[in-house]
């Protein structure tokens, strides 16, 4: 209201010249009206309380119920209340919820939405924005902002054979469910203890002596571990279905870890380099071959979150991350194109005595010389086209 | 005009609340004409008047309802308006006519075929005008509040209709207060500062600011659902209820606290000021006064010693008393309560002035820096900056100097002091008498023309003295040096290093006297003060 303070102005002049005494009491009661009005505004915009109440973990397909909370813990009423709360695209349409209420003094007022989600990720929800204002409109809006929260949704999880995958272990040797995996008469050394080992396990005269736990390492007999090796280099993806085929890599690297882990109770683990909205960064993840459903949690975060990076050479991952790995290890290597030093590696891999499986992810048609490469002794390839499912999963998305 | 009709408010709002505010208000400005106009015309009634604008407002926006809801246009659109003009006319004619006798009415009625012009006579034409204007504002005002919402029109002289609405209150606001204010003083007194304040209480002025205010909360409502809709924004259902609500409520508790609030004054704002100023006039000039006093009690026997026979009595110009000033009219003494009251008015009422202003001007930091770049306001805060920056230097300096002038006048006492002290030692420690030792040669060295600059470190001294002592000059420096450790350090001093420092001493003490043997008496008398030895 831009005439407000030249009339009041005005009417302080006119009653000064006048020296009608009410008229100051006029001029007192529009200045109060002013000066109430943005205190008020201010006063109790600032006192807000708000909750944002949601499951911040959720699986493809979920719908997640989101519940903001606003409490208003002063006696003075907060006259309008606009709340605006971002939302991702991907989860929301429209992405945003408004609403605007009216709190009285020590209430508070609840509104709910959902989230569908249909596509794994790692989404920011919010800022919200509370606005209010006064009843007159003569002085300016007062605007907090509450912080954005985030929620996780992990990929989809399929069986393997709507991934075109053996129901099998598809990729280890050995079939038994309780393998013995290393000879407890054949005491290699120790290492430091991590989550997970066995009590049995501890080396106590080697604890005691350095101050902090260790345990044996035994010469393996056969490791039955499996480290998913999984590629987001986009170079390594072809420009048409760029985003298909890395999300279908990781719903089979997904696929593949809950299988692994909660079918045949074996270890698995994870590596991959990728780009990380959660830091911001590239990063290389790097998680070892665990048998707990933790760890598949653990690995189901990371799948939600990573986004195709321009990585170094994947085969330089893959290299450095068999050192780690005891002999007689898994690695699958899910990618989404052959090439030669791809083979080579593989074959070092194989002749260093791990079982190596390949995972092709809507390869492109691969070269004669090729073709004949990829027929390697001893190693399984996969390819995988399906994408019937994240069609279906990203329709969902966009209803 | 284009914009639909109301059809999110409330049935009781739309078509009571608001007509009757409208009408009410423009019933306000009409009771004020008429006050008015009774100052002049005592015998003149405009009862007729006021429930004619009342009725103008109210048949204004019917009227508006009833042309936007049967869509009328084009011709009968002029010719509703001509008859509703017509009847307005006819009402306010009728109405003037009411309480005079029939057979005046009558004997008018009858001039009319061969004057026509008697028809509209003055005071029907005025209360036409004012009806006229009451209609139209209340026509505007409606038509303003279905505007809200529409998009904005690009052009230079566009004004929000919201916008619209407030300056339309703002300006009948102004005329009101001005037309009730010269009701109750007469034009004549309006030059006559001296005249006493007015303490009514004005009821229709109230009535048109708090429904005015109740109707911007209205009109505020309307503006922001109008934006909520556009912007898909789900609006609680409770929400209409409550702005009435808090609107009332919040309205309410600033009238009150307006009615607490002080508003008589008995002293103006620059006589409250002046008189500030006229005390702290009259204290510095008899500061003045006193200090020329001194000055010239201090100089007067320099003036006989020059020669200068005995001056004039100085005629000290003559000081008002502070009493004398400080009268009312009457020649009573103005009374401290009043001038209380009147300090205690001013400053809550600029207080608050000024603080909306701050606060308004704080908001829009476009109308700030609009407002910082106009020329006179610039070199005004150039100015003011200015004289800001002198005041804090003074004061700065002032805050270095000050402690300065107290060390120094200590230091000239102690001075004066020292020669007692030089004469009596026998009380002394150690090192008080080492610290004697030292500054005993500093006197006597500066006896003979060799003082100690203030600047001057006692090493740096030593250095300038030194080359004048011959053989003591060595005893100068270790004189100087147990005097430095005497001085500054805390350890406990022994009387062997007193011992040596009095040999030290009367070694420099000889020296100096031979330098100057007409002094052979004063080295008697210092050979009296040497201090028994332990």
């Amino acid at each position: 209201m831009r005439g407000f303070l030249p009339f009041l102005l005005a009417l302080f002049v006119i009653a000064a010249v006048l020296r009608v005494d009410f008229f100051f009491t006029i001029v007192y009661l529009l200045s109060l009206v002013y000066l109430l009005s943005r205190l008020w505004v201010r006063h109790s915009i600032k006192c807000l309380q708000v909750q944002r109440r949601f499951v911040d973990h959720a699986f493809s397909g979920d719908r997640v119920s989101v519940e903001i909370r606003v409490r208003n813990p002063d006696r003075l009423p907060v006259p309008w209340l606009e709340v605006h709360e971002s939302l991702p695209v991907e989860l929301a349409a429209p992405p945003f919820y408004n609403e605007v209420v009216s709190l009285g003094g020590r209430s508070q007022h609840s509104f709910s939405y959902y989230l569908n989600c249909y596509r794994r990720g790692y989404y920011a929800i919010g800022p919200l924005t509370l606005q209010s204002g006064d009843l007159l409109g003569i002085t300016t809006r007062a605007q907090v902002e509450v912080a954005s929260e985030h929620i996780i949704v992990y990929p989809r999880i399929l069986p393997l054979q709507e991934l075109g995958l053996p129901t099998h272990s598809p990729l280890a040797v050995l079939r038994a469910r309780s393998p013995l995996f290393e000879d407890p008469a054949r005491v290699t050394g120790v290492r430091d203890y991590k989550r997970g080992d066995s009590m049995r396990r501890i080396h106590w005269t080697a604890t005691a002596s350095t101050g902090h736990l260790l345990v044996k390492q035994y010469q393996p007999a056969i490791a039955r571990e499996t480290l998913i090796c999984l590629d987001l280099n986009r170079q390594d993806y072809g420009q048409r279905q760029l985003y298909t085929a890395t999300e279908l890599a990781i719903v089979a690297a997904a696929s593949l870890a809950n299988h692994i882990i909660v079918r045949e109770g074996l270890p698995a683990g994870l590596s991959t380099e990728a780009w990380d909205p959660l830091l911001d960064r590239q990063v290389r993840f790097s998680l070892p071959p665990r048998p707990e459903r933790s760890h598949l949690m653990g690995i189901l975060e990371v799948l939600a979150r990573v986004q195709l990076a321009d990585a170094g050479a994947f085969e330089e991952l893959l290299r450095q991350e068999s050192l780690k790995l005891p002999w007689g290890a898994t690695m699958v290597i899910i990618t989404g194109r052959e090439s030669e030093p791809l083979f080579d590696i593989m074959v070092h891999l194989r002749r260093s005595g791990f079982a190596v499986a390949l995972l092709l992810i809507q390869p492109a048609r691969p070269s004669p010389e090729l073709r004949k490469r990829a027929d390697l002794p001893g190693i399984p390839v996969y390819r995988i086209w399906k994408a019937e499912e994240l069609d279906a999963a990203m329709e969902g998305a966009q209803r | 005009m284009s914009g639909p009709p109301s059809r999110h408010g409330d049935w009781w709002v739309d078509n009571v609340f608001r007509p009757l505010a409208l009408a009410i208000m423009a019933g306000c400005v009409a009771a004020s004409v008429v006050e008015l106009v009774n100052v002049y015309l005592p015998s003149w009634s405009g009862l007729y008047l006021i429930l004619g604008c009342v009725l103008a407002a109210l048949e204004g926006c019917y009227s508006y309802r009833l042309i936007r809801a049967k869509e009328i246009r084009g011709d009968d659109l002029l010719r509703f308006r001509a008859i509703e003009l017509a009847l307005f006319f006819i009402l306010l004619k009728m109405g003037r006519y009411a309480g005079a006798r029939w057979s005046d009415i009558l004997a008018e009625l009858r001039t009319w075929p061969h004057q026509p012009l008697n028809i509209i006579d003055p005071a029907t034409a005025f209360a036409f005008l004012l009806a006229l204007a009451c209609w139209w504002a209340a026509t505007r005002t409606l038509e303003d509040l279905e505007r809200i919402g529409e998009p904005p029109v690009p052009h230079h002289s566009y004004v929000p209709p919201a916008e619209s609405i407030a300056n339309r209150f703002f300006w009948g606001g102004g005329v009101l207060l001005l037309i009730s204010g010269l009701a109750r003083l007469g034009i004549s007194s309006l030059l006559h500062q001296e005249r006493p304040p007015v303490p009514t209480l004005v009821l229709n002025v109230l009535l048109y600011f708090l429904l005015g205010l109740a109707m911007l909360s209205q009109v505020h409502f309307i503006r922001l659902r109008h934006q909520w809709e556009a912007q898909r924004i789900r609006i609680g259902t409770m929400l209409a209820g409550r702005w009435v609500r808090y609107s009332l409520a919040f309205i309410g508790l600033a009238t009150i606290l307006a009615f607490l609030l002080p508003t008589g004054y008995t002293v103006g704002l620059l006589d409250v000021v002046g008189y500030f100023l006229f005390v702290l006039g009259y204290y510095l000039s008899l500061l003045g006064m006193l200090f020329t006093m001194l000055l010239s009690l201090l100089l007067t026997p320099l003036f006989r010693l020059l020669g200068m026979g005995p001056r004039p009595a100085v005629r000290l110009p003559p000081l008002e008393r502070m009493g004398e000033r400080n009268q009312g009219e009457a020649g009573m003494p103005l009374a401290w309560f009043e001038l209380l009251k009147s300090l205690l008015f001013w400053t809550i009422a600029l207080g608050l002035v000024v603080y909306v202003v701050r606060s308004y001007l704080n908001d829009r930091p476009e109308l700030l820096r609009m407002l910082a770049a106009l020329k006179p306001i610039r070199a005004l805060a150039t100015f003011l900056e200015a004289v800001w920056r002198r005041l804090r230097g003074f004061a700065g300096a002032t805050r270095a100097r000050l402690p300065r002038l107290f060390r120094d006048t200590r230091d000239r006492a102690a001075a004066r002091e020292r020669p007692l002290r030089l004469l009596y030692t026998g009380r002394r420690t150690p090192r008080e008498r080492i610290m004697y030792y030292y500054l005993s040669i500093l006197e006597r060295a500066s006896r003979l023309g060799f003082p100690r600059h203030r600047a001057q470190t006692p090493y740096e001294y030593e250095q300038s003295l030194g080359p004048h002592l011959d053989k003591a000059q060595q005893d100068m420096g270790r004189l100087t040096r147990v005097f430095v450790e005497a001085r500054y350090s805390t350890h406990p001093m022994g009387w062997e290093e007193e011992k040596t420092a009095r040999t030290w001493w009367q070694n420099i003490k000889t020296t100096l006297r031979a330098l100057h043997g007409a002094r052979e008496n004063t080295d008697a008398e210092e050979s009296a003060e040497l201090p028994e030895q332990r």
